[in-house]
């Protein structure tokens, strides 16, 4: 091939692709669109399956896995037999090899419950302020995982996954949709508390998926990206000439490596870093929200404060079209001893400080984005990786249950006060294994109000289609509105 | 000359690629063959659930990618080894729901011939979901750890 010829290859391929982008904005052209777009933006938005019924998604992940038995899931029979053995019949078909072993069933003394609403949800004295919203709610108490250790639960709960290298939901999102927002990232992870989130950001990478669609971490504090800030000294002009000037290197570059993705996402970063120095402070500067919004969100109480914080920050970003955000429970400010919801031992002291975190800012978040109109339009998901058994562990706490446990969510294309599935009468595993919802069928659900079809949201990794939700997956239909 | 390196290159994979489906083919045909005599007998290891398991991942695959020769290949492959899973568990005490899990695979990966011969890959989809998640329950209660 000579010179010329070569030329016209290029200038053809090129029209090509401009061809191609054109169709990206004509309806019904959705997957030349969708390849289309990638090649110029991987980010660019992509139209979905079918109509969808919310733009964003919150992740609520309960790090440390609360007890659903002491929140949400009331088990009369439990609070009789507590003090007693666990009857076999009950314990039928799964390997209880948790590390406390079975003990006595186990039911705290200064537990009480109430129902609540029209839809009549019981909820315990720990939840107060989100027990209000019971009828904005859509219960599965019938959750089931893999039980292994948190690390592990937790990749599952988040890639589908017990081995890394699978992408997290999130990443999964940004992928199908792209970005709402072009100086955002499409995918956040907000957490509060002194350390990064357990096991990190293996819970929202983007695995085999190109590295451009992975979650980016925003840290708590005014300056929510590390390195983000321009240095004082260097003026705002000098930034972008030196920004011009790295891309069009690193495009140079890019040319010679299609295949990398690595060297596009951190092409897009550089571009996307410079835009963000001005849109991600904005994004979570809580300085132009009321004192009673802040209010709202327990954002004046010690302990609610910083996780309020962070879901005040995740309604701006859903009200700045950020598709996917994911909110890891850490620990209040100052608070050491207690880290998580991982109560093996002292259950009432435990789950006293973290439902006093975060009941109140959950509840000021459902109630913020009715009132802002943006719950029809974005889905609120309360998880984690597991749950809690009935039996006692330590004398005080409870050890893990992946059998049978309760998870909510809140928002767009849901039946709103509504339960589905259950526990059985002490609360050890799923009553009827044919209500069990894995993690899998809970992504499954998430994509289809999102508009995407899980069994068709694909990557081809190493010549094999892969999808968000491996070889499983059901759509929970019986939920949707 | 990249470029030009480029367009070659991607021609020989594209190549490549086609003689390796019908290597796998003709691999998975021999094996076909094979299972035959595996299935006259009730022995099960966890070389036939690894192999189970990785069928049933490229039957996934091959679905999605509206590969027919393909996928049959492996449902049927899936068919045949489920009926070697269904007799193992059929001659062991105390397994009546492994044997019905079984029958309820042997049952899908049929379904799922069918559905792509109808051209109907959405069917098939689902049908090899539900086939995934019987091998899930059925391990939930069997597989050791």
């Amino acid at each position: 091939m000579d010179n010329k010829s070569r030329r016209d290859f290029l200038k053809n391929s090129s029209l090509g692709v401009g061809s191609a982008a054109l169709a990206g904005v004509i309806p019904g052209l959705n997957v030349s669109a969708a390849s289309a777009a990638e090649l110029i933006d991987p980010l660019a938005p992509k139209d979905p399956h079918f109509p969808a019924k919310i733009k964003s998604v919150i992740w609520l992940h309960q790090n440390g896995a609360p007890s659903t038995l002491d929140l949400y899931d009331y088990k009369p029979e439990l609070v009789k037999q507590a003090g007693k053995g666990v009857p076999d019949s009950f314990l039928k078909g799964i390997k209880t090899s948790t590390q406390g072993g079975v003990n006595e069933l186990f039911v705290s003394n200064k537990r009480s419950w109430k129902q609540y609403g029209e839809s009549g949800a019981w909820f315990s004295d720990l939840l107060p302020n989100l027990a209000q919203h019971a009828d904005k709610l859509t219960f599965i108490k019938s959750s089931v995982t893999i039980g292994a250790t948190h690390d592990i639960s937790i990749l599952k709960l988040n890639t589908g996954d017990l081995n890394p290298g699978r992408p997290s939901l999130g990443a999964w999102t940004s992928y199908a949709l792209g970005s709402a927002n072009p100086d955002l990232p499409p995918y956040v992870v907000l957490y509060n508390g002194a350390s990064e989130p357990r096991a990190g950001s293996v819970n929202w990478n983007s695995g085999f998926l190109p590295a451009v669609y992975q979650g980016t971490a925003f840290r708590p504090g005014d300056s929510p990206i590390y390195y983000l800030d321009r240095p004082e000294l260097r003026s705002a002009s000098q930034q972008r000439s030196s920004l011009d000037l790295l891309n069009r290197l690193n495009k140079l570059g890019a040319e010679n490596r299609p295949l990398d993705t690595e060297l596009k996402a951190r092409l897009r970063s550089y571009d996307l870093a410079d835009r963000m120095q001005v849109a991600a402070p904005e994004a979570v500067d809580l300085s132009k929200e009321t004192d009673a919004t802040k209010k709202l969100y327990g954002i004046d109480d010690a302990t609610s404060s910083s996780y309020g914080t962070s879901l005040l920050r995740a309604r701006r970003l859903v009200e700045r079209g950020v598709r996917f955000i994911q909110v890891v429970s850490g620990a209040p400010d100052g608070e050491t001893e207690i880290t998580s919801w991982d109560a093996h031992d002292d259950l009432d002291k435990n789950h006293g400080l973290m439902a006093k975190m975060v009941d109140k800012p959950i509840a000021g978040l459902l109630e913020d984005l009715k009132s802002r109109g943006l719950l029809e339009t974005t889905l609120v998901v309360w998880t984690s990786e597991f749950s809690r058994t009935p039996w006692g562990e330590s004398g005080t706490g409870r050890d893990h249950n992946p059998w049978g446990y309760t998870q909510w969510m809140a928002g767009g294309g849901l039946k709103a006060g509504f339960t589905y599935g259950g526990t059985d009468e002490l609360g050890v595993q799923v009553a009827d294994k044919d209500t069990a919802v894995d993690t899998y069928d809970l992504h499954a659900t998430v994509l289809h109000l999102l508009g995407l079809n899980h069994l068709k949201t694909t990557f081809i990794n190493n010549g094999r289609s892969e999808r968000p939700t491996v070889v499983f997956g059901k759509v929970v239909k019986e939920i949707l509105a | 000359m990249r470029n030009y390196v480029g367009v070659v290159r991607l021609a020989n994979i594209s190549r490549l690629r086609s003689a390796l489906r019908l290597i796998v083919i003709a691999i998975s045909s021999s094996f076909l063959i094979s299972i035959t005599s595996v299935a006259e007998e009730t022995e099960m290891d966890m070389d036939l659930m690894q192999n189970i398991e990785d069928t049933n991942d490229s039957l996934s695959s091959n679905i999605a990618l509206g590969e027919a020769d393909a996928a049959i290949a492996d449902a049927k492959m899936l068919n045949e080894l489920f009926i070697v899973v269904e007799k193992h568990f059929a001659a062991q005490a105390d397994s009546a729901e492994a044997v019905d899990l079984s029958k309820k695979s042997i049952k899908f990966s049929s379904e799922i011939v069918t559905f792509i011969e109808q051209n109907d890959f959405d069917s098939a989809a689902n049908a090899a979901t539900d086939l995934s998640r019987a091998c899930k329950t059925c391990h939930n209660f069997y597989k050791e750890d």
